[in-house]
């Protein structure tokens, strides 16, 4: 019989992964449909690079799979996921630190999405901000994440939180000032 | 790093945004923005950075491929993956909604416009000149009628006239005397198409007596050679052209069954309603194709096969975000089906109400239909033409859930019933 997990809470579900087959299997994608695009969006704007997002979300997916094996007490699933996403995302950075920032500049500057120019100045401003205060702004704004769990996620103190998160918005506000301004007298 | 102190009211303004203000300080940051144009423009600015950040949708596009890729390292079955929703099309296109209308009727409505011109034509042109022609040109008396006349079948002598215009016939008394008057009727009816040729004749003709045989195989050489058609269309005569559809008809019925074929035009409007394209554009679209058997007057049981647009509708989940979605797929559908109809109503030019219920398959799903109108048959060539009202629903299955679509509209097209 056909059941439907949707009234599950992500708790619940994340220990259906141990169950058989079928239901991990519905479990899991579940689980896959309420999270996905957030942890996709954080990879996208963390990386700037649409190929290195896919690669670490899947890996992400894929670990966080993997840990249900395991006896964890899980709290908070997305938070856990966007932790190993994260991980992923520093590591790649790391790696491609010498080429990335310059083709995240290019590739951003060109995205034919974009159609709103604002957003289109938000993604160059952000790129143009220190990486953790990219990431605090990312995971407070793409990812709604409170100031505890963006704490969390990035294993630094609250007060850290406020303090990055204060002076990117800031600092995007210093480089969009102009726009900004032009925009307010309509 | 520093610490913020939280009292600066730009620190403020931003946890409150965020939720993270404590309540105790919000009176003063709102008091705050009451007087203070800056930070009520600061605030602008975090909101108009805020909504543009949730418009980003391009951020949060997952590549539609990457979920069966997940599934797959981890050993499960990856789910159904949908193409993108390509058939979600803005529903205000009103304009192709009326192009997609047109599509859809113009077809079925040249059928029946085709069929009922057509009907007409063979029913009133043909047959009713022919005989309305026939019988002002031939006088007629029939030999029930003769038979009563006593006095006029003495007085004329059984005669044929060199002439065919004005050639007619006379039986005699004696044939007349022969033959009772029961079988006289019987006769009527059987031959009537001699009797049809009874007519007086002036005295000025010619006269050739015939006797009772030769006098029937004179009606039948003069049928065959002048054409004539008979009043009575059930004749075995060999009329050209009527009689060999009649013949063939008769070769394919066996004994009381019959047999009906039926073309139809369905043009009907579905519930939800798609404006939107259809996926492909057969040639023949919205049409069906049925043929039926029947060993009573009013009941007749067969197969229908069709053709026609139905749209889809369903839910489609994509980075956790449910839209609905349409289709406009064309369908091909078989199904069984049963016909009632009842007698000819005169009032109404002989049209016979029927009601019809098919249910059957199509790829997309269980498909059934239920049809009401008029057919209108010639009585005798078994052409006619049907008009009703269509009512269907199709069942299908999209991600492993069922979903419906329901029609309602118009049904014409011609029918053969042999």
């Amino acid at each position: 019989m056909s059941v439907s997990l949707e009234q599950y809470s992500d708790n619940e579900l994340y220990y259906l992964l141990k169950s058989d087959t079928e239901t991990a299997q519905k479990a899991f994608l579940e689980i896959y449909s309420r999270h996905s695009a957030r942890i996709f969006a954080y990879c996208r704007r963390f990386l700037g690079n649409k190929e290195d997002a896919n690669d670490v979300f899947q890996e992400a997916f894929v670990r966080f799979f993997q840990t249900a094996s395991q006896d964890r007490v899980m709290t908070n699933v997305p938070a856990f996921i966007l932790k190993i996403a994260r991980n992923l995302c520093v590591n790649v950075r790391r790696r491609n630190k010498e080429t990335t920032a310059f083709e995240d500049y290019m590739y951003s500057s060109h995205e034919k999405d974009d159609k709103d120019e604002l957003l289109k100045l938000i993604k160059m401003a952000m790129e143009l901000l220190p990486e953790e205060f990219k990431e605090v702004f990312i995971l407070r704004e793409y990812d709604g994440l409170s100031y505890l769990e963006i704490a969390d996620v990035t294993n630094t103190s609250l007060s850290s939180v406020k303090i990055r998160l204060f002076r990117a918005k800031k600092r995007i506000r210093e480089i969009l000032q102009p726009y900004l301004s032009e925009m307010s007298k309509y | 790093m520093e610490e913020l102190t939280g009292n600066t009211h730009s620190e403020m303004l931003n946890l409150y945004v965020d939720g993270e203000l404590d309540s105790l300080h919000e009176p003063g940051l709102f008091d705050e923005l009451a007087v203070n144009e800056d930070l009520r423009g600061e605030m602008r600015d975090l909101l108009a950075i805020r909504n543009s950040v949730l418009t980003d949708s391009e951020s949060f596009a997952v590549p539609v491929n990457t979920v069966e890729k997940i599934f797959n390292r981890v050993g499960l079955i990856p789910p159904i993956i949908l193409p993108p929703p390509a058939a979600m099309q803005p529903i205000a296109a009103s304009g192709a909604a009326w192009f997609s209308m047109f599509r859809n009727l113009w077809a079925p409505a040249i059928i029946a416009v085709v069929s009922i011109i057509g009907t007409s034509l063979i029913l009133t042109n043909y047959y009713n000149n022919k005989i309305d022609a026939l019988k002002s040109s031939v006088p007629v008396t029939s030999s029930y009628e003769t038979n009563k006349q006593n006095n006029y079948a003495s007085q004329n002598p059984i005669i044929a006239g060199k002439g065919y215009i004005n050639t007619g016939i006379v039986k005699s008394k004696p044939y007349h005397k022969q033959i009772p008057k029961q079988q006289s009727i019987q006769r009527q009816s059987n031959q009537s198409e001699k009797s049809d040729l009874i007519t007086e004749l002036s005295p000025s003709h010619n006269f050739v007596i015939l006797s009772p045989i030769e006098a029937t195989e004179f009606v039948q050489q003069h049928i065959s050679a002048n054409h004539y058609l008979h009043n009575e269309l059930n004749s075995a005569e060999p009329i050209p052209g009527i009689n060999n559809f009649k013949e063939l008809i008769n070769l394919v019925r066996s004994g009381n069954t019959k047999y009906s074929l039926y073309l139809r035009g369905i043009t009907a409007r579905s519930f939800p309603e798609a404006y939107i394209p259809k996926t492909s554009d057969p040639l023949f679209t919205n049409l069906s194709i049925g043929t039926y058997i029947s060993n009573s007057k009013n009941v007749q049981f067969g197969l229908e096969f069709g053709q026609e647009s139905y749209p889809q509708f369903y839910d489609y989940v994509e980075n956790g975000i449910k839209t609905q979605c349409m289709n406009n797929p064309i369908i091909f559908w078989g199904a069984l089906g049963a016909l009632i109809k009842t007698d000819r109503i005169d009032f109404l030019a002989g049209a016979q109400p029927f009601g019809q219920i098919l249910f059957g398959g199509s790829q997309a799903g269980p498909i059934g239909k239920i049809i009401g109108g008029i057919q209108l048959n010639s009585r005798d060539m078994g052409i006619g033409i049907i008009l009703g009202i269509e009512g269907s629903e199709l069942f299908y299955a999209i991600d492993k859930k069922w979903y419906n679509t329901r029609k309602l509209g118009f049904t014409f097209g011609t029918s053969i019933h042999f």
